[in-house]
């Protein structure tokens, strides 16, 4: 018997819909398939528990370790050795589970799974297949990439299960030489291998659901989540079907290992399926590489075999057990699924709603501020020493004014050197309608290069303030449309836009950039009338 | 299964090495967490009320007649030094031998798949094939013998998914069953069982290998395989030479954590029986 997951709905309150959002994303994939045809996609994502050591033996975690000086006895499977179970990859297994809403099973096992391959010392892996540590959770996360939806919009995946395994070693193929080199370092790491049912629709959700999920597991602290070093690995399981058909025969990608590997190699896969299928062929249940370079989908060799792992349970280890005693006197013996419970941090998902409530932001821009580096703590700091309404607009600011002038340093917010109560003071500039966006920027790259006065000094030393003068306006939009007769006129037939914005830029060019260039456009279009 | 066993010269060795290996080992995820103190050889133990059972499917067919009397002649022996000793049954005992035959070689299967000559141990100086697959199946067969190499395909074979419900799962129901047979026995007020522990006296090599290794082992391993399913601690000792001069032994079986009463028991018999122990040849 399952017992709801109400002391978590209890404790993180449940999931607030903000007003401006589109619900769609139920049916239908943004990315347009062809006509009658839709995809289904899952994936099984093995994430490298940030421990300290392994998940059986001793030896120390890693990363660009010289080769094989991180292998003890146990991993190098030398005969008489046996696995001892490490506490904190339990709990971290533990904290990733109720991070997921997942179900967590008091009474584990693990099992071996046989299979031959240099870098598996032993000739089996040790995994969780008949009973993983948690079963039944689910992610729910924001589709958006811009530019390409219109809106943001919540979707959810189901976990179905997760498990604790080692990962294996690593072998490089030298051809040349016609030899194989096997590094053990990674033999024996621990992983949570997160397995989703197929809810995804296209690469798009899948990427979305990758990003989700490492912010999660990010802020838990239980996996550093760089793809690009393999402490993140993603499968993609991926089926095409005729609207109203049932699922069709799946393929399983392996070996991706970007987020944009991830995306491309499932739409490749779906077109490739859909092609198939098309010209009166069949899809064969095979599992394939990715190769990134020419963007496609290849069966891989080993696998045309159906494999059988011929599962045994583990003999050198005894069921996982655990305990969910809220008291805190409870046998430290035992994991307190309890404990670790505590330990949960705010969630990413939390983290926006409470950005969306207290600031009256939209989901767009606090989605922006949490995938922004640096964005949300110098943000969150500045809002300290400003009134809570004018939240969107400083966001607005930081986002126009510091991120670009930042990144042409190639920096981020957090390495950002301006103070926060120095920032604040360009803010109400701004706000204050002193200062217009243009020589906000310029003002703070001055401070980003140690300019020491504060931020009204500079503008009225430089003369910056914003000119709303009418009269000074009218002068100037005059002036330009004289010197610029022939753009004038071919607005006249013409009516296009670009003739505006032409005349624009010759004003903002001519007034550096000073004049509110919002009475600018209104003047000039009056003008342009006449 | 794979677990060490103890061999000595004498009874209070036994004990003196017991106390040594056993207790709790911080790398071995199985092993007994509580206390365990050391077992002491009392010179004072009693067989007075020691509660012996006989089970009856232990005279299995095949066994020379020499072994099932010298078994009724130390259970009288023990009746008459103040033990209780009755015939009980462990019904389950003749499906011991499938039980393990199915277990056994999923074990060695998986516990044997460490070798492929990459790390250590023999790697074949000439392979024939030119892929690293090539190279185990070459280094494996030559540094395995025909015994390992059976039970390594009979382990793989049951392990296969459309045959593990039919053997391994059906293999540890039985076991559960040999199991529960003990514990039946050790509730209803036994403290020990006494049995045979081989079918004969050691038979020469040429008659050993009459029967291919898988056959021999389930006929000579009769006795002492539900012990080891049931995983409970048994210890056999000398009792007498039959009437080729060949030893014979017999084997007390116990519940878990009784090595103190199975030593001190032995320890008994040991002295009661006086078997001629050899002694080191004088130069």
């Amino acid at each position: 018997m399952r017992t709801p997951s109400i002391l978590n709905k209890l404790k993180f309150g449940h999931y607030l819909i903000p007003k401006d959002f589109n619900l769609v994303g139920g049916i239908r994939s943004f990315i347009p398939r062809p006509e009658g045809w839709e995809s289904v996609i899952g994936i099984e994502v093995h994430a490298q528990i940030d421990t300290n050591s392994k998940l059986f033996s001793s030896s120390e975690v890693k990363y660009g370790a010289p080769v094989n000086t991180k292998v003890s006895l146990f991993d190098a499977a030398i005969p008489g050795t046996l696995p001892v179970l490490n506490r904190k990859c339990v709990e971290a297994g533990i904290l990733t589970s109720l991070a997921l809403s997942c179900q967590i099973n008091k009474v584990s096992y693990f099992d071996r799974k046989h299979y031959f391959y240099a870098d598996l010392p032993t000739g089996y892996q040790i995994t969780q297949q008949r009973k993983a540590i948690a079963y039944d959770g689910h992610c729910k996360f924001i589709v958006y990439t811009p530019g390409f939806h219109k809106k943001p919009y919540y979707s959810t995946a189901k976990i179905r299960q997760i498990q604790l395994e080692q990962d294996s070693g690593k072998s490089i193929h030298d051809l040349n030489s016609n030899r194989s080199l096997i590094d053990l370092n990674r033999a024996g790491l621990p992983l949570m291998e997160i397995v989703f049912e197929p809810d995804l629709k296209d690469g798009e959700e899948a990427a979305a659901l990758v990003k989700e999920l490492s912010d999660i597991l990010l802020s838990l602290g239980t996996c550093n989540c760089k793809m690009e070093e393999g402490s993140l690995r993603v499968d993609a399981n991926i089926s095409v079907n005729r609207h109203g058909e049932g699922l069709g025969t799946r393929t399983e990608v392996k070996n991706l290992n970007s987020v944009r590997a991830l995306v491309n190699a499932i739409e490749f896969e779906v077109r490739r399926q859909i092609q198939v299928i098309e010209a009166g062929g069949v899809i064969v249940n095979e599992t394939r590489s990715y190769d990134s370079q020419m963007k496609e989908t290849l069966p891989m060799r080993d696998k045309e075999v159906k494999q059988d792992y011929r599962f045994m349970p583990e003999p050198n280890l005894p069921p996982l057990r655990l305990v969910d005693i809220p008291d805190e006197e409870a046998d430290s013996a035992l994991v307190n699924i309890a404990q670790v419970r505590q330990r949960l941090p705010e969630l990413p998902e939390m983290k926006r709603q409470r950005l969306v409530q207290k600031f009256n932001l939209n989901i767009g821009m606090a989605i922006l501020i949490m995938n922004t580096p640096g964005f949300l703590t110098y943000f969150e700091s500045v809002m300290e020493l400003l009134p809570l309404p004018s939240g969107v607009r400083v966001a607005k600011v930081l986002h126009k004014v510091a991120i670009p002038a930042l990144s042409e340093q190639d920096i981020d917010l957090d390495s950002c050197p301006i103070p926060h109560h120095v920032f604040a003071e360009l803010y109400k500039l701004v706000e204050s309608d002193t200062l217009n966006l243009v020589k906000a920027h310029e003002v703070f790259i001055l401070l980003l290069n140690g300019d020491s006065r504060n931020p009204a000094q500079i503008v009225t030393d430089k003369v910056w303030m914003k000119v709303n003068d009418d009269e000074a306006i009218s002068t100037i939009c005059l002036q330009i449309l004289s010197e610029n007769s022939a753009v004038r006129a071919k607005y006249k037939t013409t009516k296009h836009e670009k003739h505006v914005n032409k005349l624009m830029g010759a004003v903002r060019k001519a007034t550096a950039g000073k004049y509110d260039m919002r009475k600018v456009d209104i003047c000039l279009r009056k003008f342009l009338q006449e | 299964m794979d677990v060490p066993g103890i061999l000595t010269r004498t009874v209070d060795d036994c004990a003196t090495i017991l106390n040594v290996v056993k207790g709790f080992d911080e790398n071995d995820s199985t092993s007994f967490e509580g206390n365990l103190p050391p077992v002491q050889i009392s010179p004072h133990f009693s067989l007075k009320g020691v509660r012996i059972g006989i089970p009856d499917e232990f005279s299995c067919p095949g066994m020379d007649p020499e072994v099932i009397q010298c078994w009724k002649d130390t259970s009288d022996i023990l009746e008459k030094s103040g033990a209780c000793v009755s015939p009980m049954s462990l019904p389950h005992t003749k499906y011991s031998i499938a039980c393990y035959g199915v277990l056994n070689p999923c074990e060695v299967a998986s516990n044997m798949a460490r070798y492929d000559g990459l790390r250590y141990g023999h790697r074949t100086p000439h392979p024939k094939l030119n892929s690293t697959q090539g190279l185990y199946a070459q280094t494996r067969h030559e540094g395995f013998n025909h015994v390992v190499r059976g039970r390594i395909l009979a382990g793989n074979y049951f392990l296969l998914k459309e045959n593990y419900d039919k053997y391994f799962m059906q293999a540890l129901k039985i076991r559960r069953l040999i199991s529960m047979d003990f514990e039946k026995v050790w509730h209803s007020g036994f403290d020990l069982l006494f049995t045979p522990v081989t079918l004969s006296a050691a038979p020469t090599y040429s008659d050993f290998i009459q029967l291919d290794n898988r056959t021999q082992t389930s006929v000579q391993d009769y006795c002492t395989q539900s012990a080891n399913m049931a995983g409970i601690p048994a210890l056999s000792l000398p009792i007498k030479l039959n009437s080729k001069g060949l030893p014979l032994s017999l084997q007390l079986i116990g519940p878990m954590f009784s090595e103190p009463k199975l030593l001190n028991v032995a320890k008994c018999i040991e002295r009661i029986v006086d078997f001629p122990q050899l002694k080191s040849i004088p130069r």
